[in-house]
């Protein structure tokens, strides 16, 4: 038995009685007194079709092979774990650090640690996120004048 | 003149650096063509449409062929594509013969591109015509008909294609509802009422998941250096190529239609072609290092780009993942494809196939530059390739609206794909079902609103029949037939 398809089971009926229950509260499509399908219709019908698939999934899980074990081990190591957050952090702090430090220095920093973080030397990862950052930097920045973050702290001391 | 207008600076000069970032990208092994393809879209914003869809165009065919030169040196893919391109290319290149098979890759990869290109050319002004005939019932089933092919073509288990186009389908629904203007699952956010936007959903989908998932596996992309310089031969090259013509046309044919298969892309087209080359051939030295496992899968797989695009613009239905972020592109730079754009845009079209034709030419003597650099591209630090990949879908997610909400949305995206890949679902249904999300609904109810909520007409007009039972066999044979060949068994 998969563990993790069973989980993709459950977020499947999760997902779907979700949607049939929320979509409930959206308004009905009359015209002329005649019903005709509104917003609900099509998420209502894509609830439904994910409840058939949770169901294939625990019948396939439960009847169909119910004695065959998983070979799969997801095994995750520590540092693996480590990685995926930092690049999350980064993803996630980007923008909210390059609203107060600019973009350059906050995409240079940033990069210049997840590189540290990934076992690079500290002064390669240095060059390296300098490069880069000046890369994204000149290409959206200066060529298609996107108007990037330039951070509290600079506007203000300017 | 309106094709010359693509030998202009403002266009052949983003077209050559996307073709040399379509190298880079596919060289490296496990970043795929339909990343690169995500990564540069952002730079396409600010672009004119031709610039940005020849910048496409360029990615896509280099990139597909860049994945035989690891796949030939180092027995590793660049990319999915060139999954069959292995088999014989890294033999030839044991027996000392990997720069004959790094030529006979680019030449045929520039061959099959152009024989893919000279039929979307040639198919695809009829087939508009006739798709003008299509109403609001038979583009409701054309949507499904996509749908179902991606799920049924995509690699690993139906049901769970059809799940992520199911689940694409449903996010597709966020957002306003055009009918009635009532806004649906946007809870209060008013960044979701425009619905969630196509290309920073794929950056995550594509760029950052490949990301996560790489910084948690132990391979790492450091590899070691190539043994072999390339000396190309080009007599050797041509005669080898003039011997297997038969093969090199039957695979650039074979991959021409699978591409245009609605959901098969490349990777599909490559390993149909070397298929049928061993049955054809009888071949007794393919999978040992035969020149004929070279030619087939390779002209195949670019010219399975071709191939997508016809559906892609003809009827607006993705081809495979990659022609699903082009049409997201092209709404961005306000063209609606389908069969209107061949007369509202008349010049574009003629100006995307002479692009086309001009990247097969293009490719030659930018991929052999490639096969030259390939050595400097493996040396790259994965800390390097990751953290630029990272940081380009950070700004390239925000850069399309300069909204730090689209980062967000990549983000969540990013962690999708990555449980996808575990769980072993496919990406490119969910996408479909994101680009198609639209079509599908709005087509449903208007056609219901026309007939009140009659749903025989959805069946009984001639085309909307076919496609109906097109999308019946196309769910049901499979199965039928795995179940049959195991009762015989």
């Amino acid at each position: 038995m998969s563990v993790a398809d069973l989980i993709l089971g459950f977020v499947l009926v999760f997902i779907s009685f979700f949607v049939l229950l929320y979509s409930r509260k959206f308004p009905h499509f009359v015209v002329r007194g005649v019903r005709l399908p509104g917003p609900s219709f099509f998420p209502r019908i894509l609830a439904v079709l994910l409840l058939i698939f949770a169901a294939y999934i625990f019948v396939e899980q439960f009847l169909l092979r119910k004695r065959r074990v998983s070979q799969e081990k997801h095994r995750t190591e520590a540092k693996s774990l480590l990685n995926l957050l930092w690049i999350s952090f980064m993803v996630l702090f980007a923008f909210p650090l390059a609203n107060l430090i600019g973009t350059f220095i906050a995409l240079t920093g940033m990069s210049f640690l997840l590189m540290v973080v990934l076992r690079s030397k500290w002064y390669e990862s240095l060059i390296l996120s300098f490069s880069v950052a000046l890369v994204v930097y000149i290409i959206f920045g200066v060529i298609f004048k996107i108007p990037l973050p330039e951070g509290i702290i600079f506007t203000k001391l300017r | 003149m309106q094709p010359l207008e693509v030998l202009k600076p403002d266009v052949l000069f983003p077209l050559l650096l996307s073709m040399f970032f379509g190298i880079f990208v596919g060289a490296i092994p496990g970043l795929t063509a339909t990343m690169a393809v995500a990564l540069i879209i952002p730079v396409t914003y600010y672009m004119k449409p031709i610039a940005g869809l020849a910048m496409v165009l360029g990615v896509s065919f280099t990139a597909i062929f860049a994945g035989d030169i690891p796949a030939t040196f180092l027995r590793i893919p660049g990319t999915p594509a060139s999954g069959a391109a292995i088999l014989d290319g890294f033999e030839l290149s044991k027996k000392g013969k990997g720069s004959l098979a790094l030529m006979l890759d680019l030449f045929c990869s520039a061959l099959g591109g152009l024989i893919g290109v000279v039929i979307l050319i040639t198919v695809s002004p009829p087939l508009a015509k006739f798709a003008l005939k299509f109403t609001h019932f038979e583009y409701f089933w054309l949507g499904i008909f996509g749908l179902s092919m991606a799920a049924v073509l995509s690699k690993g288990n139906t049901v769970k294609g059809l799940m992520s186009a199911t689940l694409g389908l449903l996010i597709s629904t966020i957002g306003i509802d055009v009918t009635t203007g009532y806004p649906r699952f946007t809870f209060n956010i008013t960044d979701l009422m425009d619905g969630v936007s196509f290309i920073p959903a794929m950056i995550g989908l594509f760029g950052l998941s490949e990301v996560f998932k790489r910084m948690t596996e132990k391979s790492q992309l450091q590899l070691s250096a190539v043994s072999e310089v390339v000396k190309p031969d080009l007599k050797e090259t041509f005669k080898h190529i003039w011997k297997h013509k038969f093969t090199l046309i039957r695979g650039a044919l074979i991959g021409t239609f699978i591409g245009a298969l609605p959901g098969a892309g490349a990777d599909v087209a490559a390993w149909v072609s070397y298929g049928v080359e061993k049955n054809v051939s009888k071949d007794e030295e393919l999978g040992k290092g035969s020149v004929r496992g070279v030619v087939a899968p390779t002209s195949a797989n670019n010219a399975a780009i071709g191939g997508t695009w016809i559906p892609a613009l003809v009827f607006g239905l993705p081809g495979d993942s990659i022609t699903a972020i082009v049409l997201g592109a092209m709404l961005m730079y306000g063209l609606r494809p389908g069969p209107m754009i061949f007369t509202q845009s008349r010049d574009l079209v003629t100006q995307l196939f002479t692009v086309a034709v001009l990247v097969q030419i293009l490719l030659i003597p930018i991929g052999w530059l490639g096969i030259k650099a390939f050595s400097l591209f493996v040396r790259l630090k994965t800390s390097l390739v990751m953290t630029a990949v990272t940081v380009f879908c950070i700004i390239g997610s925000y850069a399309l609206r300069n909204s730090v909400f689209d980062v967000y949305v990549m983000f969540v995206f990013g962690l999708i794909g990555y449980a996808f890949e575990k769980l072993r679902i496919p990406l490119a249904p969910m996408i479909l079902g994101l680009i198609l999300g639209r079509t599908v609904e709005d087509n449903l109810r208007v056609g219901l609103i026309k007939t009140k909520g009659n749903f025989l007409p959805f069946l009984t007009r001639p085309i909307s029949l076919t496609l109906f039972v097109m999308i019946v066999l196309v769910l049901i044979v499979p199965p039928l037939t795995k179940i049959l060949s195991r009762k015989k068994v």
